[in-house]
């Protein structure tokens, strides 16, 4: 084990919500680099077609963090696998354009994809026992992502790999490079993902669940350790994930999705605080919180729908305490669009309500912990 | 603070069964050392985990307490030593006063329908070619609940107890979601009338809008039918909702101890304060002022080897020379509130302050 050490970071988290300000105000200039419009990602199934993602559209811009937040079979997982080409051609049905640095992925070959897998953009899994190869030794798979895309001598190539995992953490790399995945412990495993992930300075770094599977004290660590790192590299970070206190710690945007369709989308502050959708508005209300006096939990009713049979109009209709509001049977009968209601016109959500944040001030925030 | 809490770190009273001052349940020092084959000749090299090592608690009747840490720590093995699925190498279980440490399987029956689980995984925890009548209906039969012929009756009424459809008792846990099983789960577990319920994590593999209708459902049956609730977890959110008091484990120990209030606002164990610190807080976006961040190097020590006197001195700011020689015990540092720290008072004024 490592010295025992302290890093007290005072001050840490302002600096964290300045820099997402900063960023914010110079927002005409940040390019999009990853462009998503209106992805439908559907896989043929013996009972039927199932919509796992439908017309999913967002964009995010280098420099910034975009979390994408929602329960399983959101869609969040299957829409992001797209942007890295990982669906299966053979038993995907995919639509809508996906545009990588200005190259339009739906439709791109295999070859052409593997090409460009890990460059551009490169991802880190949920979970880093399975997905680092178990007879191969961290430091082959780092060296083999990096020759996958230079053509550099196995010297040069090791080099690197040392220099990747002392520059996520690892201690005595030059050593740890020899050791085998069973070798590290969770949280040097997915230490060591990230640095494979990184070897090719990719623009785009998709994180899926990147923490689920790690403890508290190491999850702190990881989530550190990536923002530190998109500071450095500057690069356009998609991060999935359930934990809204995670969004919280991280993100600069947020797109909430539900039934494979984004319903919120907004910046961090702004959606956890001033939320639009009854969705986000029940996760908030589901999350039993570690300060404050704990009060009954508000879970939302039923369960997440089947993408089998979306139910009609606004999917969240059935589960929607406020469905009643709307006047006629507007909720079950038209899906409502995902558009602006704010004079910040990219602070969306998709819900009929004309004035949710009435419906917020007067029933939601005095219910909230 | 009331002065029964205190019994929890006192040495116990003397065993009085049905007495007002034994506890429902208690651990007197216990542990479960597991042998792990070594790669000696006839595994020779054989080594010990100290999976739990020398934990006291106490539980009274109807009291929730949470057993908190990360994994490895023993809070599961604790609950399966609880339980009795698990042997103890070592230390004492008391159920109302009665040793229950080494029973026979026979002996041990009645006291099985005392204490239940409930597990984790809702997949893995039913068994896939029962259908939910028969999964339910399997702990009436072997404790002989319910007359021939009524067993439907008592098994319908579970399932809208937690519910679900009653009339689903035909149906096989595939055709229910994961939250739905949980509940599955639970009526399994109530079918028995326990006073005691170990759950283990189970709400960590729900989506979070399920994950708040368990909870609330588990908040119903306990204040319904005044069971006492060892509920594990390793969420922090969770378990300060959930429960009365707080037990956080670190490597086979507990670390400290202490009602929820006074655990969660003035953690006296440097691991308790790290821990809180590491928690992701959604208060920041609301304008809370940001805590303070203790940022923990590396990941928990195997239990193979654990570090020498205080378990946690490997990971800790504050290690000095006497955490290597001497392990702290766990001593009292406020009403109902111990800590295992040679630390601990200094610490609790910081974080006060």
């Amino acid at each position: 084990m490592t010295e025992p050490q302290l890093l007290p970071t005072p001050g840490r988290r302002p600096e964290t919500v300045s820099r997402a300000r900063r960023v914010a105000g110079d927002r005409t200039e940040g390019q999009s680099y990853l462009e998503v419009k209106d992805l439908t990602v559907s896989f043929p199934t013996a009972d039927g077609l199932v919509g796992a993602v439908q017309g999913l559209s967002y964009s995010l811009p280098l420099g910034r963090t975009l979390a994408v937040v929602g329960e399983s079979g959101s869609g969040k997982s299957v829409s992001s696998m797209a942007i890295m080409g990982l669906h299966d051609p053979r038993s995907t049905r995919m639509t809508g354009s996906i545009t990588v640095g200005g190259e339009e992925i739906v439709g791109m070959t295999p070859t052409e994809l593997r090409k460009r897998r890990g460059a551009n953009a490169a991802m880190i899994f949920q979970d880093p026992q399975s997905s680092l190869h178990p007879y191969f030794t961290v430091g082959d798979q780092i060296i083999e992502a990096y020759r996958a895309h230079h053509r550099v001598s196995k010297r040069v190539a090791r080099d690197r790999a040392v220099d990747m995992l002392g520059r996520v953490g690892i201690p005595n790399p030059r050593r740890r490079l020899d050791d085998y995945p069973h070798q590290f412990s969770g949280g040097m495993r997915q230490r060591a993902m990230i640095a494979m992930a990184l070897v090719n300075d990719p623009k785009l770094l998709i994180a899926d669940e990147p923490t689920t599977a790690l403890d508290v004290t190491v999850q702190a660590q990881i989530l550190d350790l990536i923002m530190e790192l998109q500071q450095d590299f500057g690069s356009a970070v998609l991060f999935i994930t359930h934990d809204l206190g995670v969004v919280a710690e991280i993100a600069d945007d947020v797109l909430v999705m539900y039934g494979g369709r984004g319903v919120e989308y907004g910046r961090a502050e702004s959606i956890l605080g001033q939320p639009l959708h009854p969705y986000t508005w029940g996760l908030l209300e589901s999350i039993p919180a570690v300060s404050g006096e704990p009060a009954r939990l508000h879970p939302i009713p039923g369960t997440p729908p089947s993408l089998l049979a979306l139910p009609s109009g606004c999917s969240f209709h059935p589960r929607c305490e406020f469905a009643g509001r709307v006047p006629g049977a507007a909720c079950s009968v038209d899906l409502p669009d995902l558009v602006s209601r704010t004079e910040d016109t990219t602070r969306t959500s998709r819900c009929h309500l004309a004035d949710p944040a009435g419906i917020f001030a007067t029933d939601i925030l005095p219910r909230l912990p | 603070m009331s002065t029964t809490t205190d019994t929890a770190i006192r040495p116990a009273p003397a065993d009085q069964p049905g007495g007002d001052g034994t506890p429902l349940l208690e651990l007197r020092d216990l542990q479960m050392h597991f042998t792990a084959r070594g790669d000696g000749w006839f595994g020779r090299n054989a080594h010990r985990i100290r999976a739990v090592d020398g934990v006291s608690l106490q539980l009274r009747a109807g009291e929730t307490l949470g057993l908190v840490g990360e994994s490895g720590c023993g809070k599961t093995t604790t609950g399966r030593l609880i339980t009795r699925l698990l042997e103890p190498t070592g230390g004492q279980v008391l159920y109302q006063g009665t040793d229950i440490t080494h029973l026979k399987e026979k002996d041990l029956r009645p006291y099985r329908r005392e204490l239940q689980l409930i597990f984790q995984d809702p997949y893995s925890s039913l068994n896939p070619r029962h259908t939910v009548g028969t999964i339910i209906g399997a702990p009436l039969r072997v404790h002989n609940l319910v007359p021939k012929g009524k067993e439907l009756d008592r098994v319908r009424e579970l399932l809208e107890v937690v519910g679900l459809n009653p009339e689903h008792y035909n149906r096989y846990p595939h055709e229910f979601s994961g939250g739905q099983r949980q509940r599955i789960g639970i009526a399994r577990a109530l079918a028995v009338q326990p006073k005691v319920i170990v759950a283990d994590e189970p709400v960590s593999a729900l989506d979070v809008s399920i994950q708040a209708q368990v909870m609330n459902l588990l908040e119903d049956l306990r204040k319904e039918f005044n069971i006492a609730f060892v509920f594990i977890a390793h969420d922090l959110g969770v378990v300060r909702h959930f429960c009365d008091r707080v037990a956080v484990m670190y490597l086979g120990r507990v670390a400290e101890i202490a009602d929820r209030d006074p655990l969660y606002g003035t953690p006296a164990h440097p691991y308790t304060q790290a821990l809180l610190s590491a928690v992701p807080d959604l208060g920041v976006v609301r304008g809370a002022a940001p805590k303070p961040r203790i940022r923990l190097a590396g990941d928990v020590p195997g239990p193979m080897d654990p570090p020498t006197g205080c378990r946690f001195r490997s990971r800790c700011w504050k290690a000095e020379e006497v955490c290597a020689t001497t392990t702290p015990p766990l001593l009292q540092v406020g009403a109902g509130h111990a800590a295992a720290c040679h630390f601990a008072g200094s610490l609790q004024e910081e974080a006060a302050a």
